[in-house]
């Protein structure tokens, strides 16, 4: 029985720690134990070895704080570290989640990103609830991934600097203003002079029906964004409507990157020289590269629509 | 009544000076629990799962040799001040020294030698 306990213990503290080290320790450990039994034998002759070896246990305290005392370097996580990673996955969460909403509802019926970007199951509730626990779990593992390769800077490293960030500058401003009106006019005047392929002597457009049919959204969205450089330069930029509108174009651009994703994208014109079948496999090819650039375009949208919530609830509360 | 000391301060407090007076008594090898039976005496009350990680600690920093002694009725690990560990405990020694006299001189109280006195207070007998 004496035996027993002493042995449970130098076993699970060299189960413990370092291979290495492990057989080491449990020597020396073994040794002072051992001192302690004798020297509380003889102080107290009434005790038996089985309450002296208790003491000696009891003196070392638990196999896993000792171990925990013996690492050379224990791991401590800062405070500031923990409070950026709660907020960080929050924000990360939030995004994942509506993403995964949009694409229920826009009636997806396969993963966008397999094992990482997918709708949602539609019934029983509890598949629901599973699903958003799933999500809730890939963000976690992920986030905690990149806190242990990049640290605490990890979210202001990873963070994207969209080319629609409009700036708090009127610098920056008027350059987001200069960006949204090129964009403006490439997608209004120039869609199939700069997505079309080489027929023979002629340029054809392969953009689909579905895709130039969001013209309009876009124009919407493109819109939207102005509204944050405009009140930049009239020296509201940094108040509670410039982050709402900026919030609400980041959501509004992500929705419509959603939604874009539903219809056909691409349409490969066919001719002599591109013959259906390899036009079909050209299309599906471009449709997938697409789809990635516009669902991780979505993703980035999200986060900054999650940034700018956030941002807005702390000005609503000053 | 008088409030009693913050268990944690005097803890803190021990915990600053516990090293160097190990490695006081390290200057002769000794092995684990002599060493927790001298420290206990010297009022400096350390548990072997306290002691012991630092010893091991101070091994790793070359602080401290260590030899296993297989002679007696079962082996014992004796612990003794390397070179090094001599030049760590006369380092800390004078620090321990530098902040014990900020300290009294902080709080008004005589120092031991009174050969280092600031020199604007008279001395008695002078004119």
């Amino acid at each position: 029985m004496t035996e027993g306990k002493r042995q449970a213990y130098l076993d699970r503290l060299e189960e413990l720690l370092p291979a290495k080290e492990a057989s080491r320790v449990r020597e020396e450990v073994e040794a002072l134990i051992q001192d302690r039994i004798e020297e509380e034998l003889e102080r107290s002759p009434e005790i038996d070895e089985a309450e002296a070896e208790q003491a000696a246990l009891a003196a070392l305290g638990p196999a896993e704080t000792l171990a925990d005392d013996l690492v050379s370097s224990p791991l401590t996580i800062s405070l500031a570290t923990r409070r950026t990673f709660v907020r960080s996955l929050a924000a990360v969460f939030c995004c994942h989640l509506l993403l995964s909403v949009a694409l229920t509802f826009a009636g997806a019926k396969w993963d966008s990103i397999p094992g990482i970007l997918a709708p949602l199951p539609e019934e029983p509730f509890a598949a629901v609830f599973l699903g958003v626990i799933t999500i809730f779990l890939i963000d976690t593992g992920a986030l905690l991934c990149v806190f242990v390769a990049i640290g605490r800077a990890a979210p202001d490293k990873l963070r994207p600097s969209t080319p629609l960030h409009a700036g708090w500058t009127r610098r920056g401003a008027i350059e987001g203003l200069v960006l949204l009106g090129l964009m403006a006019i490439l997608v209004n005047l120039f869609l199939d002079a700069v997505f079309s392929v080489r027929h023979g002597n002629e340029m054809r457009p392969f953009l689909a029906e579905d895709l130039k049919g969001l013209v309009p959204c876009i124009n919407g969205v493109l819109a939207l964004f102005a509204i944050q450089p405009l009140l930049t330069l009239r020296g509201m930029g940094h108040g509670v409507l410039g982050t709402a509108s900026d919030g609400i174009a980041s959501l509004s651009a992500s929705a419509l990157l959603v939604a874009a994703t539903r219809g056909n994208l691409v349409q490969m014109p066919t001719s002599d020289k591109l013959m259906r079948d390899a036009a079909d496999v050209v299309t599906n090819l471009i449709e997938r590269v697409f789809l990635v650039v516009f669902l991780l375009g979505a993703l980035l949208l999200m986060l900054r629509f999650v940034s700018n919530a956030l941002r807005l609830r702390r000005q609503l509360r000053r | 009544m008088p409030p009693s000391v913050d268990p944690k301060f005097a803890a803190e407090l021990r915990r600053g000076v516990v090293q160097l007076v190990a490695l006081h008594f390290l200057d002769t090898p000794r092995y684990g629990y002599e060493l927790v039976r001298l420290l206990s005496a010297a009022d400096f009350k350390l548990e072997e799962g306290t002691l012991y990680p630092i010893l091991r600690r101070m091994e790793k920093a070359g602080v401290l040799t260590s030899r296993w002694d297989t002679e007696g009725k079962r082996p014992r690990k004796y612990y003794e001040l390397s070179d090094e560990g001599r030049a760590t405990k006369a380092a800390m020694l004078a620090a321990w020294n530098t902040a014990r006299d900020a300290t009294d001189r902080a709080l008004g109280q005589p120092m031991e030698d009174d050969e280092q006195r600031p020199t604007d207070t008279p001395s008695e007998g002078a004119p």
